[in-house]
């Protein structure tokens, strides 16, 4: 810019003897050093001022989020471990589970266990063996062997026909019930290796054999179990229907029979009394 | 050479303006050192770039990295304290052995235990232990052929008719709630089946809901249990008022043939 000045300058010197070309020189000199040096532009942005702007930014506005997302994250975490699934009760309560596994499982075992045998005699003794051992692989002896005890329905001939079909139905309930309740123990017997095997599953302490979140699977299938054993009882309890029915409906046929018989013998007296 | 100077300079004075012309020429076509605009604010712009990288490595990394840290320790927590994919496995595995628990069961249930011997109790029997209610409507028949049906008016009082009859309902209706009974059980018993392989395929946010299902098949055999047990106790209550209605009329019965006994003595 300064040799621009300095060449239009001796060019105005050169031409000092006209004022027009002076002018003239002037002006095409302000022309060339206003395109030499245009004014500078840097005073309508303040690079400091946007720098600091965005540091302020980082700082209290991202920086504060940041850590506000941190602080809720850190509470959900103490949420999870101090109050929702603390370790130390998880393994609590797996030692509690343990501990009511150990004081009583063998002993109520051992209770369940008991099974009394009480009668004496040969044929009494192979049926109450075989109505109380639990089994249902020998469910196909249970008739012979009640037979050999309660006797077999006497022979047609020697028995009134609806006798005979009233003993034979007592017997048939009878033994019906005595298979169900050999089927109802061997189930009871499973459910409570079910329960054993729940409740074994519950307290194991190895937290990759038992969690948190796979004890829903053990309540449900505990659930279900349940239903399974409600089950059962329904279908004792619809045995035990049949065999007091079987048992009233016998009272009642001799019920019938006794009525008969009675007006029978009351028409036979009034006609012994009328012939006297 | 002094007059050559003198040659050039009047040259010049005879054109020094078309000599402005060609310097404003050479003016604008003068590259612009544009850098000597910024040139002052390059050490600014260059520390406050530092100060933003470090800014945003401190501030927003620091804080980041802090989110990632209790992010991966809750993750960590989730997958090896409260859901751990091998105690979940084992769980499945659990319900699995039950179920082949639950198949013995049913086999048992499924053992024939038959035992009459005769025509009509056979009949009656393979009614009761049919354990299907389209057989509800054959236990009449077979029912009145064992144990035989209400006596004629002729051959029993009304008071006794009145009792048998209501004995023989009893007994029937008894006995074909037995079958309905044993078909509701084995309904609970397939259903329990199937819920019990949903929970062999349920995830543990699924698995609740499986349970709330299975809880309510609980409560709805917890009323079939009592269902039961309600005609079960019909039956018996029928049958304690078949004894004292038994005493009942054995009181005016021995009345009746005391009187008759009189009658006849006081003839002789």
């Amino acid at each position: 810019m300064l040799a621009f000045t300095l060449l239009f300058a001796g060019l105005m010197l050169l031409s000092a003897h006209s004022r027009r070309r002076v002018v003239a020189i002037s002006l095409v000199g302000c022309l060339a050093v206003l395109v030499v040096a245009p004014p500078p532009a840097q005073g309508q942005f303040c690079l400091p001022c946007v720098i600091q702007a965005v540091l302020d930014t980082i700082n209290k506005v991202i920086g504060n989020w940041l850590n506000a997302v941190t602080g809720v994250l850190t509470n959900i975490r103490n949420f999870y471990q101090q109050v929702v699934w603390p370790i130390n009760l998880i393994n609590q309560a797996k030692a509690q589970i343990m501990a009511m596994i150990a004081q009583f499982r063998g002993l109520m075992q051992g209770i369940f266990s008991i099974n009394p045998h009480t009668a004496t005699l040969p044929n009494p003794v192979a049926l109450e063996n075989i109505i109380r051992n639990r089994q249902t692989g020998d469910l196909g002896s249970v008739g012979q062997i009640y037979l050999n005890t309660f006797r077999p329905v006497p022979q047609a001939g020697l028995m009134a026909p609806q006798d005979r079909d009233m003993t034979d139905m007592d017997d048939a309930m009878a033994q019906n019930n005595l298979k169900t309740l050999k089927m109802s123990d061997q189930a009871q017997d499973l459910m409570l290796q079910a329960a054993d095997q729940i409740e074994s599953l519950a307290g194991d302490p190895d937290i990759n054999h038992m969690a948190p979140g796979s004890a829903p699977f053990l309540t449900a299938s505990a659930v279900v179990a349940s239903v399974k054993s409600e089950a059962i009882m329904q279908k004792m309890l619809a045995a035990a229907l049949r065999q007091e029915a079987a048992r009233v409906a016998h009272d009642n046929a001799l019920r019938k029979r006794r009525s008969a018989l009675a007006v029978q013998l009351q028409n036979d007296m009034t006609n012994i009394l009328q012939r006297r | 050479m002094k007059h050559y100077h003198v040659k050039v300079f009047g040259w010049m004075r005879r054109h020094t303006l078309a000599l402005a012309f060609v310097l404003l020429l050479a003016a604008a076509m003068t590259p612009l050192r544009v850098q000597g605009q910024v040139s002052p604010c390059c050490a600014i712009l260059s520390a406050g770039l530092g100060t933003i990288n470090s800014t945003l490595g401190s501030v927003i990394g620091g804080g980041l990295s802090d989110i990632n840290s209790v992010l991966t320790t809750i993750q960590q927590f989730e997958q090896q304290v409260v859901w751990p994919v091998q105690a979940i496995a084992q769980a499945r595995g659990l319900v699995g052995a039950i179920q082949g628990i639950y198949t013995q069961i049913r086999n048992i249930f499924n053992t024939p235990i038959s035992s009459a011997t005769l025509a009509n109790p056979r009949q009656l029997e393979s009614i009761l232990l049919s354990r299907s209610p389209g057989q509800i409507g054959n236990t009449p028949g077979g029912y009145s052929a064992v144990y035989g049906v209400v006596p004629l008016p002729q051959n029993a009082s009304p008071e006794v008719r009145d009792l048998v009859d209501m004995t023989d309902a009893v007994a029937q209706d008894a006995m074909e709630r037995a079958i309905a009974i044993d078909a509701l059980a084995d309904k609970e018993l397939q259903a329990a089946d199937q819920i019990n392989s949903g929970i062999q395929s349920a995830a543990p946010g699924s698995a609740p809901i499986v349970e709330a299902q299975a809880d309510a098949w609980l409560v709805r055999a917890h009323a079939y249990t009592q269902s039961a047990l309600a005609d079960l106790m019909r039956v018996r209550a029928i049958d304690l008022a078949n004894s004292g209605a038994t005493m009942k009329f054995g009181s005016s019965g021995a009345v009746g043939t005391h009187q008759d006994v009189n009658t006849i003595l006081k003839r002789q």
